[in-house]
């Protein structure tokens, strides 16, 4: 009996299985919004358990430092405070430029603070980390996602408790991008399958320089320069800070240069970003205690 | 109760699956803890339960990857077909046994979803990368699915499902 009811139960999978390939986005969406806003609690208390564990281990084993730290950190703030006073001259004259401009603040949109709960995808095919904020807060899919260091890259997939973000590193992820001093337009591609000889043997994703690419042979770009978003696209605001040029090459068909940008957040250690929402959504949706 | 030990190690699978980063230096590759528990019923348990396991599994995996809807599925469901072609043929409680067909099955899912996603235009990763990744899989699979089959073993031993051979002292089970 049971023999017989094999090559059943195999075309009822089959079927199943078949069924669910060619489920309509709509409902394979909420499909995989159940299962992410499932597993999202528990990715929530592992990371917050993970840095407490890492924060323990920090107090009861980081005191042998303590006096060269505080001997750092002191030069640091006596640097950090002659860099505030220029920071300060530097912001009013930007202030009264852009006044006078018309331009609207950088950052007029609002940031939503999240916390890292997920790196890589399950399946690990893509490079992506997990938010713990999603629609609840304003999130919706095509968002920059940033830290105080640079771009991050953009969210891809909201339920409504976590997101997922896709990194500017990973090779479907591109971004529309000028150099800084030279404005020479590319646009900013990554390089995920470049697995380099000093990845270093941690479970962690090791930063591969992103490729800015079709930049005019006509540019002078020189190592070092400054890397922002253009602002072309529409979902990354302009002026994000992208990262720095490591190298420059002429492309092998000699017809554009392609630089090497190094993304100046970092990645591999990320425990918090912002979203940044757009216009729109500012006036519509994002609660004020998210700024 | 079988039901119900399947969605709770495909569950807590899929959590620790989709939390434990991936091996980056393998290519990003992950501990493949789903397919280690569709292996446990393909190896262990009948053929409609590993079947079960495969669709659960599969969606559980999909719907908390960028991976398009059921495409893991129908890889489990290619490697329980094989997985219980082969398993009269082996010593199926044997940790050596479980690490080989973890492996090998690893990679079959490897294979299989890189095609399925590469048709798509979902992915686009090198030669080198692939090879990377493959033998990447293949090490924590055979790794990881020992672990995992000797956990559902015993979490099937706690609730009743299958229970303790009476002639062997040695931690062995029999499925009833």
């Amino acid at each position: 009996m049971r023999e017989q009811r094999r090559p059943i139960v195999i075309w009822v999978s089959f079927v199943a299985i078949l069924v669910a390939i060619n489920l309509p986005p709509s409902c394979s969406n909420i499909a995989k919004s159940v299962s992410r806003e499932t597993v999202a609690p528990f990715q929530n208390l592992f990371s917050e358990l993970g840095t407490r564990v890492k924060d323990g281990w920090s107090a009861l084993f980081g005191t042998r430092n303590e006096t060269s730290q505080k001997e750092d950190l002191l030069q640091q703030i006596g640097v950090l405070n002659e860099r505030l006073k220029r920071v300060e001259s530097l912001g009013t004259e930007n202030e009264r430029l852009r006044s006078s401009l018309g331009f609207l603040k950088r950052f007029e949109r609002k940031l939503v603070f999240c916390e890292v709960i997920g790196r890589g995808d399950a399946a690990g095919w893509w490079e992506t980390i997990r938010l713990n904020k999603g629609s609840k807060e304003g999130l919706t899919t095509d968002l920059a996602v940033i830290t105080s260091e640079g771009l991050v890259g953009k969210t891809i997939s909201v339920s409504r408790h976590a997101c997922e973000v896709m990194l500017i590193t990973d090779r479907n992820c591109n971004v529309a991008a000028e150099v800084r001093r030279t404005g020479a337009f590319g646009i900013i591609q990554g390089r995920s399958d470049a697995v380099t000889v000093d990845s270093v043997l941690a479970m962690r994703m090791p930063v591969h320089p992103c490729v800015m690419e079709y930049v005019s042979r006509d540019e002078k770009v020189i190592k070092g320069d400054d890397v922002v978003s253009s602002g072309l696209g529409g979902i990354y605001p302009k002026g994000l800070h992208v990262g720095l040029v490591d190298s420059v090459r002429t492309h092998d068909s000699g017809l554009y240069q392609s630089v090497q940008v190094m993304p100046s957040a970092r990645l591999e250690k990320l425990r918090h970003a912002f979203v940044v929402l757009s216009e729109g959504k500012v006036a519509e949706t994002a609660p004020g205690d998210h700024e | 109760m079988t039901a119900v030990v399947m969605i709770f190690l495909v569950f807590v699978a899929g959590v620790a699956q989709s939390t434990i980063p991936g091996l980056a230096p393998a290519g990003h590759a992950r501990a493949p803890l789903l397919l280690g528990v569709v292996l446990y019923y393909a190896l262990l348990r009948g053929q409609g339960s590993a079947l079960l396991a495969a669709l659960l599994a599969g969606m559980f995996q999909d719907g908390l990857s960028l991976v398009p809807f059921g495409y893991s599925s129908f890889c489990f469901f290619v490697v329980v077909l094989v997985v219980v072609l082969f398993r009269e043929a082996v010593f199926q409680e044997s940790v050596v046994t479980t690490a080989f067909f973890g492996g090998v099955s690893a990679v079959m899912v490897g294979i299989g979803l890189h095609i399925l996603l590469w048709k798509e235009g979902l992915v686009h990763p090198g030669a080198a990368r692939i090879a990377v990744r493959m033998a990447g899989d293949a090490v924590l699979g055979m790794i990881s699915t020992p672990l995992v089959v000797a956990i559902a073993i015993r979490v099937d031993r706690l609730v009743g499902n299958v229970m303790p051979r009476k002639e062997d002292v040695s931690g062995d089970f029999r499925y009833v």
